[in-house]
């Protein structure tokens, strides 16, 4: 399902009266089934955007449509993947999994299928009943993962879920989305401030400036897919890696002469 | 990636090798206050009516347990202190949910709670006694009243400091408030409430003898003792604070055992 933002506009209201701008107009499209990656600093309200469109903004300005229809609030087509994993602690794995599902009343019959399909393909197979203090960060990452699919939205909003991993569990995870991904077809907005995450596993990338935030650029990334870490090794990969930092880099300035 | 295995519990392993090395602790600081105790009776107060030793306090508490005066005393004691308890508990949490959850209400309430927390309530046995006889249920009320309050201050900082994310997690999945209060902010805040439990229970256990000792009982623990004083028969004096003791850690233990079962994601008691 398309999904559409149109002059969404965030003003935080600040302790000494004046306003503070976060989102300045900003429009985009995501194509049905595409993977577009929102990249810049910081604080140039990236985060921002995911809030609103998963209904936990107050209050905005312009509108935000899935397949032509909008979203106000809670949307039962949206689901998000937060940035630290927000596992409940005295759930198992299963039943995180299984949170969004009971809380939108599905069957319990029902339910446990999907939950089981869901463990098996983000490949925690065995740690059904493990707790998630028991777990690394990577597979509790595949747990907030599996828990947002579980819900079957049309959407799947990403919270720069593993910018609390190091760097080899990372890139392991950067290709196990896609591995996921693959299987599991979602329309996806991916917030991170990496621009090789991005490159890696996007078809578009998103460049945010900072504060107010605003589209800069709207960059396809041409890589064919499906992806493998060899990617990263490609001269294409790193063409456009560079090509998307100077870009981004040109952006800061702009933002510290208006704050 | 597989860093950790099902049922692997790191933080359970670490807290293994501790009781190991604290019960063999516990077992040198129980003689050697035994040994204490027994130097102070003999040779430094030397006078058995103010302070017997503990070979004395044992065969009196031998005399009352043979003759079953000891049995029936705990049993009557323990019976409105578990009902007092269990009602203090329920209502706490009741009571703490409700304030936790609604910040108008809370503002209304909280300061009552914390006046109420502070106040010796204890004092009120004289009162309660007048207004609900003295029978069981004078009692009973006094141990729920001391075990309430902290069971609600506990509830209120366990619901109020539920994770952030976590909720936010719960709205965005659509979560209603009852579910967001039984799937998130209780089981949050049950570490926190089961602290508050061992205070109250801690509190209930001297309610057991103020309790007692204004209430005209015919049996009980706490009248043992106030008899015991009354007839300066020292060593029975110690074999009901003894026992009062035993029943407060007793059931403090339970609950630190529960607190562990129940939250084994916390590595500390959070109080």
């Amino acid at each position: 399902m398309s999904l559409r933002v149109e002059n969404l506009s965030v003003t935080f209201a600040r302790d000494n009266g004046a306003p503070l701008a976060v989102l300045d107009r900003v429009s985009f499209e995501v194509q049905p089934g595409e993977f577009v990656a929102l990249v810049g600093q910081s604080g140039c309200g990236k985060t921002t955007i995911l809030r609103c469109l998963s209904g936990l903004q107050p209050s905005y300005e312009g509108t935000m449509t899935i397949a032509g229809r909008r979203l106000t609030g809670v949307d039962r087509r949206v689901a998000m993947v937060f940035q630290s994993d927000s596992l409940f602690p005295w759930r198992t794995v299963q039943a995180n999994v299984a949170f969004g599902l009971e809380v939108r009343r599905r069957g319990k019959a029902g339910a446990d299928r999907i939950v089981q399909d869901l463990v098996n393909l983000v490949g925690l197979a065995g740690f059904e009943r493990a707790y998630p203090h028991q777990l690394s960060g990577g597979m509790r990452q595949r747990v907030n993962l599996a828990r947002a699919l579980a819900v079957d939205p049309d959407v799947l909003l990403m919270d720069e879920p593993f910018s609390a991993l190091d760097m080899l569990t990372r890139e392991a995870m950067q290709l196990e989305l896609l591995r996921i991904w693959s299987h599991r077809r979602k329309t996806v907005l991916f917030v991170t401030h990496q621009i090789e995450e991005a490159v890696l596993l996007a078809d578009r990338v998103l460049l945010m400036s900072p504060r107010p935030g605003r589209i800069r650029r709207d960059v396809p990334v041409p890589l064919g897919r499906p992806r493998a870490s060899q990617v990263r090794r490609t001269r294409e990969f790193h063409a456009l890696v560079d090509a998307l930092a100077e870009a981004l880099a040109a952006a800061p300035l702009d933002g510290l002469v208006r704050s | 990636m597989v860093v950790a295995r099902p049922g692997a519990r790191p933080a359970t392993a670490a807290r293994m090798a501790t009781p190991v090395a604290g019960v063999s602790r516990l077992v040198v600081s129980g003689v050697l206050g035994v040994i204490a105790w027994i130097l102070l009776a003999k040779y430094v107060v030397a006078n058995p009516l103010f302070l017997p030793t503990p070979y004395a306090v044992l065969l009196a508490a031998i005399q009352v347990a043979r003759s079953g005066e000891l049995l029936n005393d705990v049993l009557v004691s323990l019976s409105y202190f578990a009902v007092g308890s269990v009602i203090g508990f329920v209502g706490g949490v009741l009571l703490g949910v409700l304030l936790g959850a609604n910040q108008k209400i809370a503002d209304y309430v909280d300061p009552w709670v914390s006046a109420a927390y502070t106040a010796p309530l204890v004092a009120l046995t004289p009162l309660l006694i007048i207004w609900f006889g003295i029978g069981l249920w004078s009692k009973t009320i006094i141990i729920a009243l001391l075990v309430v309050f902290p069971v609600t201050i506990g509830t209120i900082a366990g619901i109020r400091s539920t994770d952030r994310s976590l909720v936010e997690v719960a709205t965005s999945f659509g979560a209603t408030r009852g579910d967001m209060l039984r799937k998130v902010m209780v089981p949050w805040a049950l570490s926190f409430i089961l602290s508050g439990a061992r205070i109250g229970v801690g509190r209930g256990v001297i309610g057991i003898f103020v309790a007692e000792l204004f209430g005209g009982a015919s049996k009980g623990v706490g009248l043992m003792i106030s008899n015991a004083g009354q007839v300066f028969n020292t060593p029975l004096l110690f074999v009901g604070i003894i026992v009062l003791a035993v029943m407060g850690i007793g059931v403090t233990t339970v609950i630190r055992f529960l607190e562990r079962r129940m939250a084994p994601w916390r590595t500390q008691s959070v109080v």
